[in-house]
């Protein structure tokens, strides 16, 4: 039995039928963990001014109910995330504004003149829970490396199946299957750049690593790596058109056997005519996108002629009913 | 005698009436052959992936 199911993924493997990837975690899900570490930063200083205001003597409950407010808030806009509800997201952090406005408005209240010393403790918190806060940073690129490979992994396995359905069917893939491979021989480097990059940033806050060389590097590869898919989509396009363009001018030149024939008989085909010489017409244009290189163009130009020919076919059909 | 007569020519008239019904063969109208065929395009969609940036820090105000 072991032997057998050995077998069988040994043959899935052979055969280049590999469980498609999925990409597990959101968009949202990524932007949260950057907002939770500032959201973090805010509750840090929520937590300072409370503490000065009671330092003070004053009445800190109000300020108290908006914080937990406020991190009620925080694991609202977590659910949100995960939901990778977008329109929830960004009420919540809305919220989220009111909330801080209140509280700046209750701080005000409480503190009096003192705000510049308000400000101090809320910097001297801060510096107490760097580390931390870096680490939240740093978790949260962590966190996006760990999608952005997902998202490799995700497109390789489509392009994958995609060569391999086209193999099966008789076209020659063994360009796209070559450019296949160029594309998988650069993952790990894209994960060491991605290493690299975020223990370069370590000490810097969300939004602040772009300008580093260890980024610049990362941005590079990984715009390698989108226009390699584009080629690798190019490619196959271009080796489907190579049979398909022919194919479809023989089909219409058997419809137009067939149309000239029926005229010698004395049947009237003008309007099966008119709508053929249309077909043919947007073959020829996809032709002319195919050599100009616009293979996508080309392919949907040739849908569209796909499906006038389908629909000539079925009028043909029903003229052939009528007696 | 000639009712007779009369009635053998009706009863040929009728057997070469029904004779012509029976193998009369239909007279077709010309008609224009099937068009056969197809323009086969396979599946050929590669998608491009697209990575996010890092987002800019959220800002929701200052707490003083």
């Amino acid at each position: 039995m072991l032997s057998l199911s050995l077998m069988v993924v040994a043959m899935l493997v052979a055969t280049g039928i590999a469980t498609a990837q999925e990409i597990t975690i959101n968009k949202l899900q990524v932007k949260y963990k950057y907002d939770y570490a500032v959201i973090e930063e805010y509750r840090i200083g929520m937590e300072a001014i409370i503490s000065y205001v009671e330092d003070l003597g004053r009445n800190s409950s109000a300020l108290m109910n908006y914080k937990n407010q406020f991190t009620a808030l925080a694991t609202e806009l977590k659910a949100a995330a995960d939901d990778n509800d977008a329109i929830a997201y960004n009420a919540t952090i809305e919220e989220m504004k009111t909330v801080v406005a209140n509280f700046r408005q209750e701080a005000r209240n409480q503190v009096g003149n003192n705000t510049e010393e308000a400000r101090t403790r809320i910097e001297a918190a801060l510096e107490a829970n760097e580390d931390y806060l870096y680490g939240l940073v740093t978790e949260a690129r962590e966190f996006h490396k760990e999608r952005n490979t997902q998202i490799f992994d995700y497109y390789d396995v489509k392009a994958g199946e995609v060569i391999n359905k086209l193999e099966a069917q008789g076209y020659n893939m063994s360009e796209a299957k070559a450019k296949l491979s160029e594309i998988e021989g650069k993952r790990e480097s894209f994960i060491d750049v991605m290493n690299t990059t975020i223990q370069a940033c370590s000490n810097k806050w969300v939004g602040e690593c772009k300008e580093t060389p260890e980024a610049e590097n990362y941005f590079e590869l990984r715009d390698e790596i989108i226009k390699d898919f584009k080629e690798l989509r190019d490619l196959i396009l271009k080796t489907v058109l190579d049979i398909v363009i022919p194919k479809a001018e023989d089909v219409l030149s058997r419809a137009e056997d067939v149309l000239s024939k029926a005229e010698t008989k004395g049947i009237d085909v003008t309007v099966e005519k008119a709508k053929l010489d249309a077909i043919k017409s947007l073959v020829n244009d996809a032709k002319t996108k195919y050599e100009q290189g616009a293979y996508k163009e080309a392919i949907d130009l040739l849908k569209s002629a796909r499906d006038s020919f389908r629909e000539l076919k079925e009028e043909v059909k029903a003229r052939r009913g009528k007696t | 005698m000639n009712v007779k007569i009369l009635l053998v020519i009706l009863a040929i008239v009728v057997i070469c009436a029904m004779a012509y019904f029976t193998l009369k063969v239909p007279t077709e109208r010309p008609r224009i052959s099937e068009v056969t065929g197809e323009i086969e395009i396979p599946e050929t969609e590669i998608e491009i992936p697209s990575f996010e940036e890092e987002p800019r820090p959220l800002d929701l105000g200052s707490l003083i």
